[in-house]
């Protein structure tokens, strides 16, 4: 279940990539960049399909072989990680909402890597959450679709 | 003649997936230098293995359990060197790497076990987790441009009865 942490992390980018300093001494810089890419958009659509609980657009999106970090954890393909931790990461961000603080996606040929940070906070089974969560994604042109191969998750 | 066209292209084929293969090997021989030399830098709290092979850049982000250095200055100089004054040891053992090499990106991933003291409260640290590094090749020469490690404290091992 903690591992549904750092998973929230971005899964609230795709709502908005609008970023405020409100209430900060110092304006701090802000990086969004390269969001318009496919392979952010895939990113983006995997963050919301984790939201709204789209299990086959999530699954869909994600290389055969993908390698998952998270917690300390990981799970060594897109099925191992369907079968386990998708449902509760699912359930989890349902209930906490997520602020996107960074992403920056930087796409080198038919690879792509995608860097994220955001602010996640709410309630879930009755403990209040408030934490930064980052995310490394790495993406590669599979069949001329882009698909994740590794995620990275941590807060 | 045709006998003779054959075993030339299967020739020139053979050479090229040679030669494709050697590169492929120097470019992982080259990575894990590089996460060789990581390793020194933190174990001994010098910047200068970092300063080489990081490629330093306006957006540069370096996670680390839920926080961030950004960019390469800020990595060195507030988490890498002062590591050296304030624990008394730190051990980094990098595990089951793998290398994914696409042109000129690659993305290497470890399984990681970290110990240390620290001085000041002459507390132990014992954790396993994870690492991942983004590389990027310019001019012949691979450049980390980011990495992202977390871990969690080791797990008591079970008592086998």
């Amino acid at each position: 279940m903690k591992h549904i942490h750092g998973l929230l992390l971005l899964l609230s980018l795709s709502l908005s990539i609008t970023v405020s300093a409100h209430g900060k001494k110092h304006e701090e810089k802000v990086i969004m960049k390269g969001l318009h890419t496919p392979a952010a958009k895939v990113v983006m659509s995997f963050h919301k399909a984790l939201r709204t609980g789209d299990k086959a657009l999530a699954r869909k999106l994600l290389a055969d072989d993908v390698q998952i970090y998270e917690g300390g954890r990981v799970e060594r393909s897109a099925e191992q990680y369907a079968h386990h931790h998708m449902l509760s990461d699912m359930k989890y961000l349902a209930a906490v909402s997520s602020k996107p603080l960074e992403h920056q996606v930087k796409v080198m040929g038919d690879s792509a890597v995608s860097m994220a940070r955001n602010h996640t906070k709410g309630s879930y089974k009755g403990k209040e959450r408030d934490y930064q969560g980052m995310e490394t994604m790495v993406l590669e042109k599979q069949a001329g679709e882009w698909k994740i191969v590794h995620i990275h998750w941590s807060h | 003649m045709l006998r003779t066209l054959i075993i030339f292209t299967l020739t020139i084929l053979s050479f090229t997936a040679s030669a494709h293969g050697e590169q492929e090997h120097g470019d992982e021989k080259q990575i894990k230098h590089i996460i060789d030399r990581i390793k020194y830098g933190w174990e001994n709290g010098d910047g200068k293995p970092f300063r080489k092979h990081f490629m330093d850049f306006d957006g540069a982000r370096y996670f680390e359990s839920g926080g961030q250095n950004k960019g390469l200055d800020d990595l060195v100089e507030h988490h890498v060197e002062p590591e050296k004054d304030a624990l008394v040891f730190l051990e980094l053992h990098f595990s089951n790497i793998q290398i994914h090499i696409e042109d000129a990106m690659a993305w290497a991933v470890a399984d990681t076990e970290v110990k240390g003291k620290v001085r000041k409260s002459g507390k132990t640290f014992d954790k396993t987790g994870f690492q991942t590094f983004i590389l990027k090749k310019i001019q012949g020469h691979w450049k980390v441009l980011h990495t992202h490690s977390s871990s969690r404290n080791r797990k008591p091992m079970k008592a086998h009865h």
